[in-house]
């Protein structure tokens, strides 16, 4: 991060992940999924993070909350959650803040979630294990979060099983297993993105409005660029692994400066509300730094 | 999971042979497996220059002599050398388990082809294929092992009837197999390639989904082999396999029990580390042949190889 | 689905199964040489007699009539009459059976003890010592021959220890058994008290069960520890982590969900055992089913053969509709 801008940032971000790498240490070589991202979200604040697929959004997200599946690991730099770095806790103290302080909205949730157990079962775990409730209390905390997500009969829908949910309502389940906690920072991953398009606008609202009522700030990872523009402060785009622009909103789409930022827009503005194609044009920024445009507004140099 | 494929090292294509070498290197106790079963070999082909006494001739000055200088693994009751009888065993084993696993592979695996691409289809061969599959689940609900006796003891105790009951109560294996095999394969597009291209349908299973097909059930037969050992044995120890005085490791074993109560351990004990070897070496076989034929971990030993 | 419908669908394909098992068995025995008739009634009895005998056993029948009579006296719960013993072949099984399921119950109930806590432990800790001593045992145990295993177990804890019971039966001689109830000597000495017949009972079981479960113990391991190693890194695992969960928690969880092809596997193992402990029961004079049926098929005592076939069936059978019992208690997805 560059000294201009943490002059002009608050003293506590809310998340804090600088020059962060990652790489998967595979059979065919070492794929350095992640090549020091540095990203800031502001307490309250949403950030969206746009990129095509294989930017490398998802293995950011599980780089933060330090769950990259094996054969991959961080291998440099932070994350700092409220001051404290993820990377350096121990398993127990992590365990505690996952779910608690920062929650992940997972895509495809009908994989994610247990099979095996009742959803109202898998929220009052979270419940019990965070809020240290009662087995009782616990279930009623999972049953008012369903309502809250706006599933239909929440009390009978919670002994309800995965395989039994719609896609739709699988992932308003996610989302109240992250939120049930109250947690500080969501990520939420591309977490609309298998739905039909009617039922992904009224997930999308129901998440930012239950963020902004719970306060939380979040990290919003998307290939949608619309969805950034109406609900996100900040935007910052990934490309292969590092951050080629990063601003406000405004400035973003007033005066986008890195050329792969302008022809995402571009592209975009072909098909609003579609999935940004994916222009790929070999950007190659290896050595290259990070220049602050206009106030809070940073471009990577292009060679 | 989205992840950038930025530096990656294209492994070069390993030939088989050099795959082969290449796993033996990384893999010291596949090798072992080898090593094993390549000793078991030899040791049965040239047995007959190998051992220091005939296996079937009986010495009746020295019964139940503990290992010595001159009978390094001791006598059996009868006064027989125990060493030339385990050598000599590994023979008649080694053909049976051999000969009935070849056996069960070529009558379950056609048929398992034969019910996998016809599975589902109407007509005379749609039939057969249920009708087989049908005839495979009352076999698996049996006791495969009475089965087995049961076979032998009707057809008459020779070796040859044990590997008749081997590859009867084996079958059903590789039918099944096979036609898994073959019901993921009709999907693809080179049978319907060859399908346009007027070929039979029994062609297309024979010629072109039987190739694609063999992997799995040269994994399966290998480790059948050490299967096929431990029911020979089996079926000997209880008196409905080959008879005595042929040597065998399981009519050994048979033969030496009674001496094991009594403290005589020799007769039994020799001829059970034989199978345990034999099996052993088979089985670590059919492990390194699953590593070398599995795609991703084949790439895996490619790699490591630097 | 409701449980009930799915288990009457399951017993209608299971009738079908049983005639063929019937069927086969019935084939097989005919080609087992020598005429029963004429086994039965020693080689002293005159050709009247014989074709007596044989009239009265149906033998100068058609074939398919003596399928059919074969199968009306089954239903009826009447196996034929076995030539050595003498007994009707039903109260002979009723004797022995028990003796081996009471052997290969107590087997695999401590092989699933042993294996499934070894297995988990070995999933967890990918390449450490408890990983590659469940890949060692597997390689191991798979390749001894479990007879021969026994003697072994002989020699080493009876002959030179002293430690063990002798290897001649169920109990010591001189212990008479315990009052029957259910024919397994341990629950009916538990049942009525005899406690020496208990101590008994426990010290000849002893090394049989330990035989049978060092080898069953193997293939368990194996199942459990690469289920178990697929569910810890499966999605929902990630997840509930993700979610902060407890990691005992999780782990119970992947175990649930790994337990069915484990429960399916010892199911195997139990129907494979009913015949396949045979060796066992052979090399401990147990006098169990198998043993009883491998004497009939030595000798060929028809009746004995075909009756232990059809019960063997019967308990895999059951055992399998057990086991869907189990997967209907653990998995939602096939209740609703």
């Amino acid at each position: 991060m560059s000294a201009a801008e943490a002059a002009a940032a608050p003293a506590t971000a809310a998340l804090e992940v600088d020059d962060l790498h990652t790489c998967f240490f595979t059979a065919a070589g070492v794929v350095k999924a992640l090549n020091g991202v540095s990203l800031r979200v502001e307490p309250g604040r949403m950030l969206g993070l746009v990129g095509e697929s294989g930017a490398g959004k998802t293995t950011l997200a599980h780089s933060i909350m330090r769950v990259v599946p094996p054969p991959g690991r961080v291998v440099r730099g932070s994350t700092v959650l409220f001051g404290r770095d993820l990377q350096k806790l121990s398993e127990d103290e992590l365990r505690n803040l996952r779910g608690k302080e920062i929650a992940m909205i997972v895509p495809n949730p009908r994989a994610e979630l247990n099979p095996l157990l009742s959803i109202g079962e898998q929220l009052a775990n979270v419940a019990r294990a965070h809020l240290r409730l009662e087995k009782r209390a616990a279930r009623e905390r999972a049953v008012e979060m369903l309502a809250q997500v706006k599933i239909p009969d929440p009390k009978r829908r919670a002994d309800a099983y995965p395989h039994e949910l719609s896609g739709g309502m699988a992932q308003r389940v996610v989302i109240a297993m992250a939120l049930i906690a109250e947690p500080r920072v969501t990520i939420s991953d591309d977490a609309t993105s298998g739905l039909d398009v009617t039922v992904q606008a009224q997930v999308l609202d129901l998440t930012l409005s239950l963020l902004r009522d719970h306060g939380s700030a979040s990290l919003m990872i998307t290939r949608d660029l619309g969805i950034v523009a109406n609900y996100c402060d900040h935007v910052a785009v990934l490309y292969r692994g590092r951050v080629l622009e990063s601003a406000d909103v405004r400035s973003f789409f007033a005066s986008p400066r890195h050329p792969y930022s302008i022809e995402l827009l571009s592209a975009f503005s072909y098909e609003p509300r579609g999935e940004a194609a994916a222009p790929s044009l070999p950007y190659d920024a290896e050595e290259l730094e990070m220049r602050e445009v206009a106030p809070g507004h940073l471009v990577r140099d292009v060679a | 999971m989205a992840t950038a494929v930025v530096e990656v090292a294209r492994p070069r294509r390993a030939g088989k042979l050099e795959l082969f070498l290449l796993v033996l290197r990384q893999r010291k106790l596949f090798a072992f497996g080898y090593l094993l079963i390549t000793a078991i070999v030899v040791l049965a082909l040239f047995a007959p220059l190998i051992v220091p006494y005939d296996p079937e001739t009986a010495d009746p000055a020295i019964t139940l002599a503990a290992p010595s200088g001159s009978h390094w693994l001791g006598t059996d009751i009868s006064g027989m050398d125990i060493l030339s009888r385990v050598i000599s065993s590994a023979r008649i084993d080694l053909l049976i388990a051999v000969l009935g696993t070849l056996f069960s592979v070529l009558v379950g695996g056609p048929l398992g082809l034969i019910a996998g691409y016809f599975s589902g289809t109407r007509g005379l061969w749609g039939w057969v294929s249920e009708g087989m599959m049908r005839v495979a689940d009352v076999l698996q609900a049996f006791p495969v092992f009475v089965l087995a006796i049961a076979l032998v003891a009707a057809l008459g105790q020779s070796a040859r009837n044990v590997i008749i009951a081997i590859a009867f109560v084996n079958a059903p294996i590789y039918l099944r197999l096979l036609r898994t095999q073959a019901l993921s394969l009709r999907e693809r597009r080179f049978v319907d390639a060859a399908r346009v291209a007027g070929n039979g349908e029994l062609r297309i299973v024979f010629r072109h989904i039987l190739p694609n097909a063999v992997a799995p059930a040269i994994i399966q037969a290998s480790v059948n082999m050490g299967w096929a050992v431990l029911l020979t044995a089996g079926l000997s120890f209880v008196g409905a396999g080959v008879r005595v005085p042929t040597p065998e490791w399981g009519s050994m074993i048979a033969v030496g029990a009674q001496n094991m109560i009594t403290g005589q351990w020799w007769p039994a004990l020799f001829p059970g580390i034989a199978i345990a070897v034999t099996v052993l070496g088979f089985a670590l076989i059919g492990d390194s042949l699953e590593l070398m034929l599995d795609p991703v971990r084949r790439r895996q030993i490619v790699r490591e190889r630097g | 689905m409701k449980l009930s419908a799915y288990l009457g669908r399951r017993l209608v394909f299971v009738v079908p199964q049983l005639v063929g098992i019937t069927f086969i068995t019935f084939l097989l025995v005919q080609l087992i040489p020598g005429d029963p008739a004429r086994l039965m009634l020693g080689p002293l009895a005159s050709e009247q007699t014989i074709h007596l005998l044989r009239d009265h056993m149906g033998l100068n029948r058609s074939f398919p009539e003596q399928y059919g009579l074969y199968v009306w006296h089954a239903l009826q719960g009447d196996l034929g009459r076995s030539w050595q013993s003498g007994n009707p072949v039903a109260t002979d099984l009723r004797q022995r059976l028990p003796a081996t399921l009471e052997l290969i119950t107590y087997a695999l109930v401590l092989s699933v003890l042993i294996a499934i806590p070894l297995g988990v432990r070995a999933a967890r800790k990918p390449g450490k010592v408890s990983d590659r001593f469940a890949f060692g045992y597997g390689l191991v145990a798979g390749a001894l021959p479990e007879f021969w295993l026994g003697l072994i177990l002989i020699l080493i804890l009876y002959v030179k220890l002293g430690w063990a019971a002798a290897p001649d039966g169920r109990l010591d001689v001189g212990v008479d058994p315990p009052t029957r109830i259910t024919g397994a000597y341990t629950i009916d000495a538990l049942l009525t008290g005899n406690w020496a017949a208990l101590s008994s009972a426990y010290e000849h079981l002893a090394l049989p069960v330990a035989t049978l479960t060092i080898t069953t113990v193997g293939p368990i391991l194996k199942m459990t520890r690469s289920t178990m190693q697929q569910m810890l890194s499966s999605d929902f695992t990630r997840y509930a982590r993700l979610c902060g969960l407890p990691e005992g928690l999780i782990g119970r969880y992947a175990l649930r969900n790994a337990l069915p092809p484990v429960v399916t596997l010892v199911a195997v193992l139990y129907s494979f055992l009913i015949g396949g402990a045979v060796l066992v029961e052979v090399v401990f004079g147990w006098g169990g089913a198998g043993q009883y049926a491998v004497q009939g098929v030595l000798n060929a005592d028809f009746a004995v053969v075909q009756g232990f076939v059809l019960v063997a069936a019967v308990v895999s059978l059951i055992v399998y509709l057990i086991v869907d019992l189990i997967y209907f208690a653990i998995d939602p997805r096939l209740t609703r």
